[in-house]
Parts: C-alpha cells; sequence; structure tokens
C-alpha cells in the first residue's frame, strides 16, 4: 500500500485530489453510535463474575469496552441459527454474546467479535480511516466507523473524538466475506496516512460445524 | 527385476526409535488391513493432528499413508533426506541433521528425477524421460542402509508429480508434457491407467477416502479431479478461481505455476500455491502470487469472488481537513485497483502443511524465501505468519555467504521444527529452523549441504540463478523468467503489451510496458496522469502477445521479437529487460544489463531442457502429415522451414482478430514462429485465438499455407505430424 502511495504521490497529487470524489463513500451507517468508546450507547462490560450486563458511560475517557476474553465461548460452541433472519437492529445488539476467534495479530487483539442470532459484528477501536469489504455477498452486510467528522475542527481531533469502526455481516453456512479497516495513523514527521489494518476473513465450509472466523 | 543400491547415512538414534514404535504397534492407516509398505511409524504432514484454525467436532478423518511428493523427503524414521535432483540426474540422500561437510551419497534413477515421496520404507522417484523413451516411476526400499530398487514402471513420457492413497497401496502420478495422470498399483507394481488432462499436470493428491485425485496445472485456472480411481475413472474439471479477493471485479482470471498441492491433515481443504496472472497489487504488472483453497467435501472454493458493488465507506465528510497526503492515501485505498493486502511471495513453487501450527510453508522460488501462511483462511495469502529469509540478500543467509537460489522443494521434519529447502540453482538443501511459538523469526543459524558443484562457467552459474530470481535489479521487475517460462516452456497466458505516449506538453518518451490486466494498465495509467496510453480504448487496452516457449528455441543467431525487432538474442533480452518495468532496468550506460544477458544466454541455451519428444519413429498418419507439410501445394515449410527449427525468421502480415479486452492490431506482421514443441502449446498464433492444433489447421482461413483444399483426413494427419514435432 505505501509504495501505490508513493506512486500516487509521484504521478501528481492533483490529478489524485482531483478524483477524490469518487467511490469514497457507499454502505452508509445505519446508525451512529461509536462502537468502541463512547458513551453514546449503553455498553456491555464483563463483571467481575465475568457475566455479561448492560451499562452505560457518558465520557470519551471511559477505556474502550473490553471483554474477558477467557470466559467468553469459542465461535464453534455457539449455536448459530441455520434460519434466516433480519439484520439486528441497533438496540439488539446490547444482548449479544461475546465470542472467541482467531486474532493471532497484536493490532488484532484490541478488536471484539460478538454473536446475535446469525449474525456477527467485529468491531475495532483504531481511529479508522474506512472499512472495504472485498469478497462476499452485499446482502445484510453494513460497515460503519467513527467519528462522523461533523464536530472535528482539526484533523489531530480523530485521536481524541470517540471512534472505531463495525463490521456486521450474516454467518450462513457456504459464504465467504473479507472486509478490512483502515486506520488515520500518526507518521514518523507528525503528519497523518492511512494504513491497512485489520483483515477479517469470515468461511463457513460445507462440511465444518462451525464458521472460521480469523483477525489479523 | 532390476536392483540397484547404494549406502545411505544411518541415524542409529532415530532408526531405534522407528523400530520401537513399530514395536509398539504404533502406525497409521486401517490397521486391520495389509498395507504393502511397511515401517509408517515417524509420519510427519498428514498424521491426524488437529490445526488451531479448526473448530472441534470437524471429521477428523485419519489419512494414514497419503503423501504428496516434491523434489524432497524425509524419510520415515527422519534420520534422512531424499532430494531429486533434476538438473544432476541424481537420487541424493543426506544424513539429518544436516552437515555441510558429509558429502552425500547419491545413486541415478536412470534420469532426470522431478519428485520423490517416501511411505514407510518405500521411497518412489518420478523420472520425467529414461533411456527407453518414457517416463517412469522407481520404486525404492530402504533395507538397513541400503537403497535398493525394486520396481521401474514405465509411464507417459515426463513424470513429474506423485502422491500416494490413504492406504498406501496406490500411487497416482502427472504426466507434465504428454498431459496425462497414471494410477499405479503399489502391490502388484504395474500401470493400471492413464487418463488425458489439461496441459501441463504437475500437484497430484488424494480425497481422504482414496477414491478421487485431484491434478494442479503449470497452466489455467481450473484443476483437475478424477473420480472412481480404483474402477471407472472419470475426468472431471474443478472451478477455482485464483486469487479472488485481489482479482478485478466479476473476473475470473487465468493462474499459472500451478507446481504444488497440498492438503490439511483431515484432508477437508485442499492448497493450491499457483499465480493468478492479471492479479492487481501495487506495481504488479505481472499478478500475484497466491494460495487458492478447495473445500474437498464438495469440490467448492472456499473464497467467494470479489464484488463489483461491494461495500466500502471512507471519511469523506472531513477529508479536507486533512493534507494532501491524507486524501490521496484515502483515494488510493478505496480504489478499485488496490486489493487486500499485498504479496509476500513470488513463484510458489512447493508448500507444506505444517500441522502443529495450522500453517503452510511455501517455497517461494522468486524472492529467496520460505513463507508461512496462516492455512484456517480463505485466502492464506493474507496470513503471513512469518518469512525466512534464504537467500544471499537477507540477513538470514546461508552461512558463508552461500547463497539459496530458486527454493524449489520444502519438506518438514518429523518434529515439525525443521524445514528443509531445495535450492535449486544453488545446488544447495539448507535446513530453516521454525519456531513452535508464536512472535517475531530471529535467524537462527542455518544448516546445509551442497549437493553438486557449481558449473565452472561463471556466467551459466549466475545466469541459471538469474533466471528463477524475481528481484534482480537489471532483469527481473519482480517476476523471474521461469514466473513466465516454468520449466522454459509457457504459461498459455496472452499478456497486454501497453504502449504509453508521453504526457502532453513534455518531453517524456513513449515506452512499452507488458501487463497481465488491461484494468491494472489503465489504473497506472491513471495514477500517473502522465502517460495516456497509445492502444487502448473503451473496449481494450493493449497488443496481445502470448508467452512462447523458449526451451530449445533459442539455438538461432536471431532475429528475435514478435516482429523479428532484434537481430540477437542479446539485443531481444536487453529490450525484455525494459519491457517488463517500465522503461527503467537501471542505467542503460552501465556494463550490467548487457552482463546479465551474456548470462542468461549462458544458461537459456544450455541449461533449459527440451519437452520430451516421443522417440518412436513416425506412424504411418504422421508421415502422410509430414509430406503434405512439406508439400508445394500446400506449402507449409515455405515459412516453418524444417532445417532452422520450423521457422523462417521472417515476418509475415496476419489478420487482426479483435481479442476481449485488448486493442485490436491491424495490419501488423509478425514473425514466424518456431513449431518446434508446438503439440504442446496451446493456445495458438499471437493473441491465442485457437484453442488446439485442429483449429489452428481447420480454420485458420489459408493465413498459414493452403490447408482449406485438404480434406478431413488430411488435416487429421497434418496435425497428427505437427504434435511430434
Amino acid at each position: 500500500m505505501k509504495r501505490l502511495f508513493a506512486i500516487v504521490l509521484a504521478g501528481g497529487a492533483a490529478s489524485a485530489a482531483a478524483v477524490l470524489g469518487l467511490g469514497v463513500v457507499s454502505g452508509a451507517p445505519a446508525y451512529s453510535a461509536a462502537p468502541g468508546a463512547s458513551g453514546r450507547v449503553p455498553r456491555m462490560q464483563p463483571s467481575a463474575s465475568g457475566s455479561v450486563s448492560a451499562s452505560a458511560s457518558a465520557s470519551a475517557a471511559v477505556p474502550p469496552r473490553r471483554f474477558a476474553r477467557v470466559n467468553m465461548p469459542e465461535l464453534a460452541d455457539v449455536e448459530i441459527p441455520t434460519t434466516r433472519s433480519g439484520k439486528p437492529k441497533r438496540d439488539e445488539w446490547q444482548a449479544a454474546q461475546p465470542v472467541r476467534v482467531s486474532q493471532p495479530t497484536p493490532r488484532a487483539k484490541d478488536c471484539t467479535a460478538v454473536v446475535l442470532r446469525e449474525y456477527m459484528k467485529v468491531s475495532c477501536p483504531k481511529p479508522m480511516a474506512g472499512i472495504r469489504q472485498f469478497i462476499g455477498g452485499i446482502k445484510d452486510v453494513e460497515l460503519f466507523i467513527y467519528p462522523k467528522g461533523q464536530n472535528l475542527t482539526q484533523s489531530f481531533d480523530v485521536f481524541t473524538e470517540p471512534n472505531g469502526g463495525d463490521i456486521v455481516f450474516p454467518l450462513r453456512r457456504g459464504e465467504n466475506y473479507m472486509f478490512q479497516f483502515f486506520e488515520i495513523s500518526q507518521e514518523y514527521d507528525g503528519g497523518f496516512g492511512v494504513s491497512e489494518h485489520v483483515l477479517v476473513d469470515i468461511s463457513w465450509a460445507g462440511s465444518r460445524k462451525a464458521p472460521t472466523v480469523v483477525l489479523r | 527385476m532390476l536392483r540397484r543400491s547404494v549406502k545411505m547415512p544411518f541415524n542409529p538414534i532415530a532408526g531405534f526409535a522407528t523400530l520401537a514404535l513399530l514395536a509398539m504397534g504404533v502406525g497409521c492407516g486401517d490397521e486391520n488391513s495389509s498395507t504393502p509398505l511397511a515401517g509408517s511409524a515417524a509420519l510427519s504432514g498428514s498424521a491426524a493432528a488437529t490445526p488451531p484454525g479448526a473448530p472441534p467436532g470437524d471429521p477428523q478423518a485419519v489419512t494414514g499413508l497419503a503423501r504428496e511428493g516434491a523434489s524432497l523427503a524425509v524419510s520415515s524414521d527422519g534420520a534422512r533426506l531424499y532430494l531429486a535432483d533434476e538438473d544432476g540426474a541424481k537420487l541424493h540422500i543426506m544424513g539429518l541433521p544436516l552437515d555441510a561437510s558429509a558429502k552425500p551419497t547419491s545413486t541415478d534413477p536412470g534420469g532426470r528425477p522431478a519428485q520423490v515421496a517416501v511411505v514407510g520404507s518405500t521411497v518412489l522417484a518420478t523420472v520425467r524421460m529414461t533411456k527407453e523413451g518414457t517416463g517412469a516411476l522407481v520404486v525404492y526400499e530402504e533395507k538397513l542402509g541400503d537403497l535398493v530398487e525394486a520396481a521401474r514402471i514405465a509411464l507417459p513420457r515426463d513424470a513429474w508429480g506423485v502422491a500416494t492413497s490413504p492406504d498406501g497401496k496406490r500411487a497416482a502420478v502427472t504426466s507434465a508434457w504428454t498431459a496425462q495422470v497414471s494410477l499405479i498399483d503399489l502391490e502388484q507394481k504395474k500401470l493400471v491407467w492413464s487418463r488425458d488432462v489439461p496441459r501441463e499436470p504437475r500437484g497430484v493428491t488424494f480425497s481422504a477416502d482414496g477414491s478421487s485425485v485431484y491434478v494442479s496445472h503449470l497452466v489455467g485456472a481450473n484443476l483437475t479431479r478424477i473420480d472412481d480411481v480404483g474402477n471407472q475413472p472419470r475426468v472431471v474439471a474443478v472451478e477455482l478461481p485464483t486469487a479472488p479477493a485481489r482479482s478485478p471485479a466479476a473476473e475470473k482470471l487465468p493462474a499459472s505455476l500451478g507446481y504444488a498441492l497440498v492438503t490439511n491433515p483431515e484432508r477437508d481443504r485442499l492448497y493450491a500455491p499457483r499465480h493468478a496472472l492479471g492479479g492487481l497489487g501495487m506495481n504488479q504488472w505481472y499478478g500475484v502470487a497466491t494460495v487458492d483453497v478447495l473445500d474437498m467435501t464438495d469440490s467448492k472454493p472456499l473464497a467467494a469472488p470479489r464484488q463489483v458493488n461491494a461495500h466500502k465507506t471512507f471519511i469523506k465528510p472531513f477529508m479536507e481537513r486533512f493534507d494532501t497526503r491524507v486524501q490521496i492515501s484515502l483515494w488510493s485505498a478505496a480504489s478499485d485497483v488496490v486489493t487486500v493486502g499485498a504479496s509476500v511471495f513470488t513463484q510458489p513453487r512447493a508448500a507444506v502443511y505444517r500441522p502443529t501450527q495450522g500453517t503452510l510453508l511455501v517455497a517461494s522460488e522468486g524472492s529467496g524465501a520460505v513463507v508461512e501462511l496462516d492455512a484456517s483462511m480463505s485466502d492464506p495469502t493474507l496470513g503471513l505468519v512469518r518469512s525466512y529469509g534464504v537467500s544471499a540478500s537477507s540477513s538470514a543467509a546461508v552461512p558463508d555467504g552461500i547463497a539459496c537460489g530458486a527454493a524449489s522443494g520444502i519438506a518438514l521434519a518429523a518434529d515439525d521444527g525443521t524445514a528443509y529447502v531445495h535450492c535449486r540453482a544453488t545446488d544447495l538443501v539448507v535446513a530453516v529452523l521454525l519456531p513452535q511459538t508464536p512472535g517475531d523469526y530471529d535467524s537462527p543459524p542455518q544448516r546445509y549441504v551442497r549437493f553438486a558443484e557449481p558449473s565452472s562457467n561463471a556466467d551459466y552459474a549466475m545466469g541459471r540463478q538469474l533466471f528463477y530470481q524475481a528481484n534482480d535489479q537489471y532483469v527481473s521487475g519482480g517476476l523471474g523468467c521461469a514466473g513466465c517460462h516454468p520449466d522454459g516452456r509457457d504459461d498459455g497466458f496472452v499478456w497486454h503489451e501497453v504502449e504509453f505516449a508521453p504526457k502532453e506538453g513534455t518531453q517524456g518518451a513513449t515506452f512499452t510496458n507488458f501487463f497481465g490486466s488491461g484494468s491494472l494498465a489503465r489504473s497506472m495509467a491513471a495514477f500517473w496522469n502522465s502517460s495516456p496510453i497509445k492502444n487502448g480504448n473503451e473496449t481494450g487496452v493493449g497488443y496481445t502477445r502470448q508467452t512462447p516457449i523458449i526451451a530449445g528455441r533459442l539455438k538461432s543467431k536471431g532475429p528475435y521479437g514478435w516482429r523479428a525487432e532484434n537481430k540477437t538474442l542479446d539485443s531481444r533480452l536487453l529490450a525484455g529487460f525494459d519491457l517488463h518495468r517500465w522503461n527503467e532496468s537501471g542505467n542503460k550506460d552501465s556494463a550490467f544489463p548487457p552482463t546479465r544477458a551474456r548470462q542468461l544466454i549462458a544458461f537459456v541455451r544450455e541449461g533449459l531442457v527440451s519437452p520430451p519428444l516421443d522417440p518412436a519413429p513416425l506412424n504411418a498418419e504422421e508421415t502422410r502429415g509430414k509430406e503434405i507439410f512439406t508439400s508445394e501445394k500446400v506449402g507449409c515449410s515455405t515459412c516453418h522451414v524444417p532445417e532452422t527449427d520450423y521457422t523462417n525468421r521472417s515476418v509475415a502480415v496476419f489478420s487482426a482478430f479483435p481479442q476481449r479486452g485488448y486493442f485490436e492490431e491491424k495490419g501488423a506482421s509478425y514473425k514466424t514462429p518456431s513449431l518446434l514443441f508446438v503439440g504442446g502449446s496451446a493456445p495458438y498464433f499471437h493473441d491465442g485465438r485457437f484453442a488446439t492444433l485442429e483449429d489452428v489447421v481447420f480454420k485458420n482461413g489459408d493465413q498459414m499455407g493452403k490447408t482449406s483444399q485438404l480434406d478431413a483426413s488430411e488435416k487429421k494427419a497434418l496435425v497428427a505430424f505437427l504434435r511430434r514435432l
């Protein structure tokens, strides 16, 4: 990615900027809740006993929600309905079940995965430049990034505002999806860049009991 | 029965361990069946381990003695390494652990061996061409330090890949040039059947129940499956789209370099390392390396195709508040040419599954590395776990500055902690220590063994490395010669030769570059905004240029090039260095490019082995075809002169033929191509318009000789003769 950016720069910023409006936004968010840190949506916090309960927070300074991984069930141990249902609404996600999926890389460790009916939501807390879907069907898929930017006055506000991104997709046998988060990163010279962040790969081969979800 | 024997290094500890395990009844396979292959205690790779990515409850079919061959294999007791040294025409045996001071012992398998597989105490080696003019599977038995030839089974020419069935009773062998797959009964030690399959079959493996075999090809994206191998074998094409996440949306790309097939221990996933021609990536005019995954339970690809209208969302609402760099980066990330991830290897040549980690180890011929990939992903290429450098330029280089050129084979030690890598271009086997736990790889010392002395011709030795190497500053531009000319043959692909005009108002020069996909050419031109495409419009980009076979076709002084534009092979290579890399192959005043050309010529003329032709005399139909070919009435030999490799090397005007996605080249003339090895180099013409030789002869419209006057039997005879060239 970095090399491609270098090519673009070599080729002329003006031409690239001229097409900035092309192909940038689709899959508009259905709601504006922050998935990782904000207090706009009641959050589920792990209790001391490890069970999950709903709580609310009003401060952006509240640490990002984290689940106690050790108490989470493996995705393979969660019953996933084979019947099709509609996409969960915003409030329904409060009752979602946190699950353990493969997260072998350091950058993926901060992300969380929850299951509700036959849907999964993957949330990652970094300041996000965007999310892309690369493969898989588009029905019942939604992407959300935060902040929405309306209240930002300076570019570095992205590091202090509530931030992160969500991907919602169905878990259905025989279906495969791949998504990638792109994060806003601060470069060595103090400027900003856009980098590939966590890759989300979902596959459910016909012979397997459960889907395979990898966050890398 | 022919018997040859050779002394092998014997590791007493490993040997006794094996004996002890055997005494305890430890083994694989059906304990009630009587396998012909004893001593299967220390099997690696296909043991029924549970990979980390496999969810509990998955089928854990014990796949027993099923093995895929490679250019090297570890003995069942873990004490020895067997190496099929194709270039040296020997089978080498090395003691483990590798010891640089110990000279390997060797045996002559009676021709160039391509692969070796170990099943219990039996060692199988394929031989591409024997002195008798056939391919062969040579069956050896290990006996107290000796390797004894137990059988030699004649097979179709160019026998290459080998695999054994889960019960160890059968072997399947691919014959590359003759495009056949054979089944061998290892109990009876005889050929059961051979079946025709598409071009260049290479990798082969059995299904979990042994009833089917899967085959990969050097040419094309489809795999082949042969069902009911024990009774009525049926050949079925299996679609496996290549690199779907990195393909232009809604396009199915062709693939090449399908040398290997690997399964997981459960045998429900089949991994096909190869090259996606036209796959999108950063600066990757040639495409991307990939590992495509098939669900073996239903023969369906694991990865879905890339969608035209896939979702994406970016922070447009406040982009203007960021600096230009962020804006451009955002545009790049959101553009259709950018795909997920980056290619982490080039020219995959061999692979092995690592059971304790649930990973794949892939030998990257072009980049002098072994990469470890997350096998649980639908595209493992995107899950790089670690990269192990084994080339001279890497910090983990083999000691004493010895370079591992062209990583061509890989085998895993029984303890899963060491990979042995066959470095074909430098005649080395190196040991790569593999960590058992997550974390960074900190370049532990590597061991190696040299199994052959380097050529005394320094140009040849360097040219041999350059042919495979993808990252030489002057030659390769990201893909080695062998990336398009595997074994000196061709990838069956028609490239886009794109001509860029100088930007308006500048003094820039016109230049040409090849692209695997027209989409990428367009996008790159747009990125630059300074190089409009001269030969492109809304319907197609670039002229059609099919990869030619070069092995055995480079004896002539010249001219070379599609239009005979280069008088010598040197000048053709120098032009090629530029054609593949934006006219920027280094300092043109430097002595390096001509030196590189000289070195490459030394290797490609002497070191590439021609496809094995049938040595039998022409039969009656072929003789009749030869008479037609050389007759004045038809006139084939006027241009395709038999005495000069079936070409007169002059140019002739050829009709345009609009090919979808390419720019129509009207009124162009092309050099008469050599017809040597034409029977195995489909598709035909510069644009690949004809899929078969029959189409060439029956449908060429008298553009080549006067074949329309021939009746059907004469045309058939002409085709039969062409297949013998």
